[in-house]
């Protein structure tokens, strides 16, 4: 039999009521008595049941995390940024990976909202009508962090695509590229997609340099798009001389692809990827890519949850995070 | 972060006593001690009294029961580089004892016997902010950074100051430096002198000693000032331990060569409040006075270090 609080007010010859306080740090007991209940506790062992105190309370101080794969450094960095700010706000999580199927991806939603979080962190590449349903049927607050609704209804945390694809677009400018390929995101993707390549058009068009539509090929984010983009660049009559990828592993698959033709990598041609996956650094030359702070995104996201979770005042419900370029050999060294 | 000042003339002391707030005196070993705020920074300031004992037992002083974190001394010296001229500013890269004579026993002179340094290094960031202050001054007179030489002994005989020049590649020579160099490096606290030239190597001074030492007095004062300035600009990285960025922020402050301090959000909710009061949430947070940035970003860090 689990020792229960009658056991332990009886224990301590005090009322319920009184264990119960001590147990839940109200400040309106007296020292002598918070001491006899302390140590009843230790006696017997007593563990306070915090489903009995979640029915009472209506709070189960647990927010339920969703996030694509966990195994991936990009999202594990994320996942630390969100326990460390729970910690210290006396959160605990409940940590779900979703492949980012969607189907999966609405169960969770529903599950962890079934089990009575306080709040929900949501991951994942893209956010559908399906998702904001689900999410209109939540009585407590949900943040996406890394990602966003198409029309910012979502409090969310990321950083500026638009300006992080314009930043990458005109680092090539201005080493005098003329002809700059990009390797772009599913246009299913409104946010990583459609962001992206505007802020590649809007450096192009900056810099007086025409969109070519030859240049702009569709991946899916992985290695063999990036590689099968690359292979029809290099078909043209006027190949590019510097590629952005929308993904690192799409911008190896180019560099490969460079190589395979038997041209160099940055010599020849010069290639920037984005996310800084670890691959950056496992590959030779090592890539030069757009940044995203994950950690960061996972502790303002868990941050923004408690804001909202402790009805506090937010001033804005969007936050953009800054981004930076991590400069490697996939660029030439020159101007930097 | 407080910090010692050891002046060498009254008139000196007197400045910094017109300007010093929140004043509180102690004597301690005859020695007076004056804590207080100048500039917002919290300093200790005193009078060491002349030579090397009445330096080291002061410095110690400081160090021991005042818990002074820096100390900066100021005075007046005589020049041994022959291109230094009267009103010209030394700042101390090292200094050493030259009076350290165990030469009959093998030892080379300056040495401390069985001692394993006997020439001691300045801060390099202490240094870097009085060149930087001294020359701010825009006053006819060089900033030069060089050796300092302390004896306990005045040394007014030219051919004894052309001698310790060549020997020893000294700058200035002075009566406590080394003193409160030898001791600041025992107990790891970074130091710096700071010393005008009161007569040339050739044995010229000014013609007029009382107007000298107002002069240098106020020179030093000033110097000092714009150090404390600099210093009150303090860099904090608010951070957390599994944080990439912030990991990243502090590598690259230290390959500035800058001083920071970590504040880590997850120990003290009250730094996460000194956070958000900059309008940010999550970490890193890079603060120096009222300015702020947000994450890795080395332009908008440099423009933030310019303005200290």
């Amino acid at each position: 039999m689990p020792v229960t609080i009658y056991d332990v007010a009886r224990e301590a010859g005090v009322s319920m009521a009184t264990v119960s306080r001590v147990v839940n740090g109200n400040p309106n007991v007296k020292p002598t008595t918070r001491k006899k209940v302390m140590a009843a506790i230790e006696r017997l062992g007593y563990r306070p049941n915090a489903v009995a105190r979640g029915l009472a309370s209506k709070k189960t101080t647990t927010v339920g995390v969703i996030i694509p794969d966990i195994s991936s450094l990009f999202y594990s960095e994320l996942a630390r940024g969100i326990e460390d700010i729970a910690t210290m706000y006396k959160y605990n999580i409940i940590l779900c990976n979703s492949d980012q199927r969607l189907e999966k991806e609405l169960q969770l939603i529903n599950t962890l909202l079934e089990k009575q979080v306080d709040g929900l962190l949501f991951m994942g590449a893209d956010i559908k009508e399906d998702h904001l349903d689900t999410f209109s049927t939540a009585s407590v607050p949900i943040v996406l962090a890394a990602t966003r609704d198409p029309d910012s209804l979502l409090p969310s945390v990321t950083i500026n695509h638009f300006q992080a694809a314009y930043d990458a677009t005109q680092t090539l400018i201005e080493r005098g590229h003329k002809r700059i390929a990009m390797i772009a995101s599913p246009p299913s993707d409104p946010l990583a997609g459609l962001l992206r390549f505007e802020g590649y058009k809007q450096a192009l068009h900056d810099a007086g340099l025409p969109l070519h539509d030859e240049l702009v090929t569709g991946g899916n984010y992985f290695y063999q798009s990036g590689l099968n983009a690359m292979n029809s660049f290099l078909q043209l009559a006027e190949p590019p001389t510097a590629v952005f990828a929308t993904s690192d592993e799409m911008a190896v698959g180019a560099i490969h692809a460079v190589q395979d033709a038997g041209l160099r990598v940055p010599d020849d041609i010069e290639v920037i990827g984005y996310d800084n996956i670890r691959l950056a650094e496992m590959v030779r030359p090592r890539l030069t890519t757009v940044v995203q702070p994950m950690y960061d995104i996972g502790a303002v996201a868990m941050r923004l949850l408690t804001k909202y979770m402790n009805n506090e005042h937010v001033d804005d419900h969007v936050v953009q995070l800054p981004h930076r370029i991590e400069f490697r050999e996939s660029t030439r060294t020159e101007n930097v | 972060m407080r910090i010692g000042m050891i002046g060498a003339m009254d008139e000196e002391i007197a400045l910094y006593l017109q300007e010093m707030e929140q004043r509180k005196e102690t004597v301690k070993a005859g020695i007076r001690f004056y804590e207080g705020v100048l500039n917002g920074k919290t300093v200790v300031l005193c009078k060491s009294g002349v030579g090397k004992v009445n330096a080291a037992v002061t410095t110690q002083m400081l160090i021991d029961q005042f818990n002074v974190e820096q100390i900066i001394f100021t005075g007046v010296a005589g020049a041994a580089h022959p291109d230094l001229n009267i009103g010209d500013i030394v700042v101390s890269t090292d200094c050493l004892q030259h009076d350290m004579d165990v030469t009959a026993l093998g030892f080379p002179a300056g040495q401390i016997p069985f001692a394993e340094k006997s020439v001691w290094e300045a801060d390099r960031q202490l240094i870097d902010l009085a060149v930087r202050a001294g020359q701010s001054l825009a006053e006819d007179v060089q900033v030069v950074t060089g050796r300092v030489l302390s004896g306990d002994q005045f040394i007014a005989n030219h051919d004894k100051v052309e001698q310790l020049f060549t020997q020893f590649q000294a700058h200035c020579i002075e009566m406590e430096g080394a003193a409160v160099g030898q001791v600041c490096a025992m107990n790891e606290v970074p130091f710096v002198i700071v010393r005008s030239m009161s007569d040339k190597a050739d044995g010229s001074a000014h013609v007029n000693f009382a107007e000298f030492t107002e002069l240098a007095a106020r020179r030093s004062f000033a110097i000092v000032q714009s150090m404390l300035q600099q210093l009150g600009a303090n860099v904090i990285v608010y951070s957390t331990q599994n944080c990439v960025d912030c990991e990243i922020v502090k590598k690259w402050l230290k390959e500035k060569g800058v001083a920071f301090e970590v504040r880590d959000v997850m120990t003290s909710k009250q730094y996460q409040e000194e956070v958000e009061r900059f309008g940010f949430m999550g970490v890193p947070v890079t603060v120096c006075g009222d300015k702020a940035v947000k994450g890795f970003q080395p332009n908008e860090l440099e423009k933030l270090l310019e303005s200290r």
